[in-house]
């Protein structure tokens, strides 16, 4: 104690050091925290371009299945007002298939047989119809499940993972089921007559889910404009 | 007897120090400086990616092309209807502040100087492999499937060498059923 107080020489100095060293750790730490936050906005802006991308491709594919089972449901109106369900054979129907709906062809009650045989045959053609578009979506997969071999109870849903072209590790598997359509038919004996009951929805989103893959890191992580081992 | 030493700091001392200080502050304020620069540009970034979304997500909302030109959103932003296009400009300040503008100043190329940023949406629904037309009812009523395709992007007009450079630009397209638009 007593040497240093012999000798008080360059106190200042180290004082400026220190303020210095101080001085530039706030500036060092202040650009490092700055650039962080534009790396951030960055970041935000690529998740919304991807967003974006991948919503515009859901967007595409959403309505490539309304049109297929919006196709079908006109088959099945067809098929209905031509009587096809009196026919032993059908084009394009299994034969299978055709003696089910003839079945369920009750004369008694011809309305309600008839709802019901539209949508069984407006289910066939949907799972026909959807199976077309596999050749556009690659990673489509389209499913049908009978429950209890009953055609009515089909639960048929158009399953597709799309992939965004901005960030390959971003996937959105979009999941859609066809519903059952609504449709109060009359025949009078000469003529049938078909309206839609009610507003209906044709499709279902059953799942919409937006992940990232995880990212494997390779050896060094890039920092600011260096790279750091 | 013994001289007392005395305490304190030198003329000479204070006045290199300060020197010293004056001198090396001037690079660390420089520090200071670019990370405000860099605070504003992700500010500015933040905010352009923000309107845009805003901008889109609006627009989604509308089911009819037509409704789009009664959005109070496009006042004050100069309003282009083409054919099958719609363009909306809207000029902001530095500090985002809203600039008032006119058709005739942007044909005229008479802009107000200050303007800074430059936000464009444009919906489209004149892309002819974008129409799926699914069915014709009868000869007079047509019910096409159609994806308008919406566009935003943000310039920014960078003070230096008077470029337009995009600071975000985001696309989508939205899918509606629209009735009785005739189709070629």
């Amino acid at each position: 104690m007593k040497i240093m107080r012999e000798n008080e020489k360059g106190a200042t100095s180290v004082l400026i050091i220190f303020m210095m060293i101080v001085l530039v750790s706030l500036g060092a730490f202040s650009i490092t925290a700055a650039n962080v936050n534009y790396k951030f906005s960055k970041e935000v802006m690529k998740h919304n371009k991807v967003y974006y991308d991948l919503e515009q491709k859901a967007n595409i594919f959403i309505m490539d299945v309304d049109n297929e089972i919006e196709k079908s449901e006109d088959q099945a109106v067809d098929y209905i007002k031509e009587k096809k369900y009196e026919q032993e054979q059908v084009s394009g129907i299994p034969n299978a298939i055709q003696i089910l709906i003839r079945e369920k062809y009750d004369i008694n009650n011809k309305n309600n047989s008839l709802s019901e045989i539209l949508n069984e045959v407006y289910l066939y053609y949907s799972t026909q119809n959807l199976l077309e578009l596999k050749e556009k979506y690659q990673d489509s997969n389209i499913v049908t499940s009978l429950e209890e071999n009953d055609i009515t109870k089909e639960k048929i849903t158009a399953e597709v993972i799309l992939k965004s072209e901005i960030d390959v590790n971003v996937n959105l598997k979009l999941k859609m089921r066809v519903m059952p359509i609504s449709y109060d038919i009359t025949d009078d004996g000469h003529r049938i007559n078909g309206e839609k009951s009610e507003e209906f929805s044709r499709y279902k989103i059953e799942e919409y889910n937006e992940w990232k893959l995880p990212v494997e890191y390779e050896n060094g992580i890039e920092l600011w404009e260096g790279l750091v081992k | 007897m013994i001289k007392k030493k005395k305490k304190g700091f030198s003329l000479a001392e204070v006045i290199i120090s300060i020197a010293t200080l004056a001198f090396v502050s001037g690079f660390i304020l420089q520090m200071f400086i670019v990370s405000e620069k860099v605070n504003k540009k992700a500010l500015d970034l933040d905010v352009a990616t923000s309107m845009a979304t805003n901008s889109i997500e609006l627009f989604m909302q509308e089911d009819d092309f037509e409704d789009y030109v009664a959005l109070d959103f496009l006042q004050k932003g100069i309003v282009q209807i083409q054919k099958d296009k719609l363009i909306v400009t809207k000029f902001y300040d530095k500090n985002w502040g809203m600039i008032e503008s006119t058709l005739e100043q942007l044909t005229e190329n008479k802009l107000p100087e200050n303007i800074k940023f430059v936000l464009n949406i444009t919906i489209d629904k004149s892309k002819e492999n974008l129409y799926y037309v699914s069915k014709t009812n009868n000869e007079n009523h047509i019910e096409p499937n159609i994806l308008f395709n919406i566009n935003a992007n943000i310039l920014n007009i960078l003070e230096e060498d008077i470029v337009k450079a995009d600071l975000v630009d985001f696309t989508t397209v939205k899918y509606c059923k629209a009735k009785g638009i005739p189709i070629k």
